[in-house]
């Protein structure tokens, strides 16, 4: 084998190392989801003027809404065993909606929704807005040392200071699996006439993330294989 | 304000509480299966809907992946769509083993005019004719434990089941003759088994040790019972380990007993017959009567006369490779059942069931222990060695309907289940899809935990069958029948997690 060769084989074995080049071993796979199964409200608030800010992105594609319709996102991608996914729309054919993101090996995804509500109170006393909700975090298939992200996110926010209650799950080297659904539930004294808004931010993250040592791998790797391009030049002038 | 007032306040509201919009509870058990998709069933997320696409020849030809839509973290890969491979390629087989296969041994289920049996090269794809012509409606397709190949005839009562020795050198065999008469152009590569019986053949269990279960795929009609379940005991049970047989005179389907299941034990096993279709029961001889006949026996007249228990068309069986690593015997199967065509006020609404079967003890399962039991006039050979067991494990629904074919998914321990059903008619017509279902968790119940759509067609007129995983549970291979080009495409799916 000849010093040229030798490289070669050097640096694709560095790339295989790295991941770069598809082999036979299996990478990390994660995902993300969360929904809204109901939303409801005391009966003396009325909801109303329902607006969207919504954005999925991978590194293939990225869309951005706003308006009074929740859209449906679906963008996917599966090439050479990477997936990149991020999704978002409505559950159950109602207004409730539901963020999705997925990735194996070297993809990403990931998606938001935030859901404002006007509320007007028909009359004083107590009232109350309950958001049913869902997640789920799940990563597996990680190989040694490899490093991924799962994240679920909700949040309630009233007239945008008062954050009543959120939630975060998020793993980073170890595989796992949790879900579950819970609620957020925010009370509050109201009078006749009083009104403001709900603010509902959710979101989904899913990323496969090369741990260092394999980035130093896949840059000895590229390295290589511009040197190896340019001896090639070079021999062949 | 104590707490308990704070309770009072709240219980007040809630019960004044105005709903937006809620998910039912089992909304919500089906919303919580697809959010936990990747650990459940191996895929990053499942789909939502079935495809409504209806691709052309033309675009499926140019690309023949694109006859189907995959759950995300799936990929599809061409095996074969060769113009030779038959149009309605069906059941599939690895070979020489699931574990490092080099070919799939496939069914076409055409006429007898048509090639009945292919091997394909997966790496290449191309296919070639074992059975040329003569059987009609191959459909199931099994390896045997001593290195051959079964293949069935889906043809009513008299549905034959032939063995293949040698199927990568064994080439363009024709058969000739029907029932007893039944010969091959090369009897020592391709031979009749008239001593399993006749019916109609999809659903097939074979263990280790050769003991053969065979579910006759028949609708109900007229006041008949649908399909039954039989089990062939051979004379010479399989010993494990065994070389391969070199010569099908040696195969231990050429001899043995054929028992019938028949539903219910209750009141010294009396409380069969209409009604009783679920739970434990009991084998009966199929030849101790004049009437059954002598082989090749009729199962399905048999079982009539001898009072089997009987199901909406039962298709496609797989075993469940867990508990038989455990020494059990344990398989389960499709009942298709009848969907609601929308072309039709007269549909059924009988959207099928996916059910397991247990049968003790591979070991037990080979034995043959009997006593008598005279009912009438009539006696019974009953078959003690085993209590045989059938439990629903899925029914189906408009949304999943009509499921035929069934695969036992390695690792993940799940099933994934190929629709036949109606969608393709319904008014908004929908693809036909392939869905992957949990096995009964630690539940209470015996019903699976929850279901997810895989795998949807991209084509109103085809159907898929056949699938089948590799050793690893990561491979799926499946056909997808009677689609527009005219020819067979199987695929290969992958990235199962």
């Amino acid at each position: 084998m000849n010093n040229t060769n030798l490289l070669r084989v050097t640096c694709v074995a560095a790339m295989l190392g790295a991941g770069l080049v598809p082999a036979a071993a299996q990478a990390a796979a994660v995902s993300a989801t969360t929904g809204i199964f109901g939303l409801s409200s005391s009966s003396n608030l009325t909801l109303s003027n329902d607006f969207y800010f919504t954005d999925a992105s991978t590194p293939f594609e990225s869309l951005f809404d706003a308006g009074a319709t929740l859209p449906s996102y679906n963008l996917g991608t599966t090439q050479n065993g990477n997936t990149s996914l991020a999704s978002l729309g409505p559950t159950f054919g109602g207004p409730e909606p539901v963020t999705e993101a997925g990735a194996t090996n070297w993809g990403s995804g990931s998606s938001t929704v935030q859901w404002s509500l006007d509320w007007v109170a028909t009359g004083a006393g107590k009232a109350f807005i309950d958001v049913d909700y869902f997640y789920s975090v799940t990563l597996q298939s990680l190989l040694a040392g490899e490093q991924a992200l799962a994240s679920s996110f909700i949040s309630l926010l009233r007239d945008g200071s008062q954050q009543k209650s959120e939630s975060l799950h998020a793993f980073s080297n170890a595989e796992g699996n949790d879900f579950d659904n819970a609620h957020l539930l925010l009370n509050f004294d109201v009078l006749e006439g009083d009104s403001g808004a709900f603010t509902i931010t959710m979101a989904s993250n899913a990323r496969a993330v090369p741990e260092p040592a394999t980035m130093l791998l896949m840059g000895a790797g590229m390295l290589g294989m511009g040197v190896t391009a340019v001896r090639r030049r070079r021999l062949g002038s | 304000m104590n707490k308990p007032v704070i309770a009072g306040a709240v219980t007040a509201a809630l019960a004044a509480a105005v709903s937006v919009g809620a998910a039912d509870f089992g909304q919500k058990v089906e919303a919580l299966a697809k959010a936990q998709s990747l650990s459940l069933f191996g895929v990053i997320a499942p789909l939502n809907a079935s495809s409504t696409s209806n691709l052309t020849a033309a675009q499926i030809n140019a690309d023949p992946a694109s006859v189907v839509t995959v759950a995300s973290g799936l990929s599809v890969r061409v095996v074969s769509a060769a113009a030779n491979l038959g149009g309605i390629t069906d059941q599939i087989v690895l070979y020489p083993n699931s574990t490092n296969p080099t070919h799939m041994i496939v069914c076409n289920e055409g006429g007898a005019g048509q090639v009945a049996v292919q091997r394909v090269n997966i790496a290449t794809g191309v296919a070639e004719d074992i059975i040329s012509g003569g059987m009609s409606v191959c459909d199931p397709v099994r390896l045997t434990p001593w290195g051959t190949i079964l293949a069935g005839e889906e043809n009513g009562g008299i549905g034959r089941l032939f063995e293949i020795l040698d199927p990568l050198t064994t080439s363009n065999v024709v058969i000739s003759g029907s029932g007893g008469g039944t010969t091959t152009t090369d009897t020592a590569h391709v031979r009749y088994l008239p001593n399993v019986g006749t019916l109609s053949w999809e659903g097939i269990a074979l263990l280790p040790n050769g003991v053969l279960y065979m579910m006759d795929e028949s609708r109900p009609g007229n006041g008949n019972p649908g399909g039954g379940v039989f089990k062939f005991i051979p004379s010479a049970l399989w010993t494990t380990g065994a070389p391969a047989i070199t010569s099908l005179d040696n195969s231990p389907l050429n001899a043995g007993r054929i028992f019938g299941w028949r539903a219910g034990r209750n009141g010294g096993n009396t409380d069969y017959g209409q009604g009783n279709e679920f739970g434990r029961g009991v084998w009966v001889e199929v030849t101790n009567r004049g009437d059954v006949g002598s082989a090749p026996i009729n199962l399905r007249n048999a079982g009539i006369t001898l009072r089997m228990t009987s199901y909406y068309r039962p298709e496609d069986a797989s075993l469940d490779e867990k508990l038989l690593s455990q020494g059990s015997v344990r398989f389960c199967g499709t009942n298709t059942g009848q969907d609601v065509p929308a072309t039709s006020s007269s549909g059924d609404n009988h959207w099928g069931e996916v059910y397991c079967f247990r049968d003790g003890t591979v070991d037990a399962a080979g034995l043959i222990s009997t006593s008598t039991q005279t009912v009438g006039s009539v006696v019974y050979t009953i078959n003690n060695a085993t209590v045989p067991e059938y439990q629903p494990l899925v029914f189906g629904n408009l949304d999943f309907a009509m499921m035929d074919n069934i695969a036992y998914q390695a690792g993940k321990g799940n099933w994934i289940l190929n629709e036949d059903g109606e969608g393709p008619t319904y008014s908004s017509p929908r693809n036909n899809d392939i869905w992957s279902c949990l096995d009964d968790g630690a539940d209470v119940d015996t019903l699976s935990d929850g279901c997810v759509k895989v795998i949807s067609l991209n084509d109103l007129t085809a159907e898929s069958t056949g699938g089948v995983f590799d050793a690893t549970g990561r491979k799926y291979y499946v056909s997808i029948q009677h689609n527009k080009t005219g020819h067979g495409i199987i695929l290969e799916v992958s990235g199962w997690q």
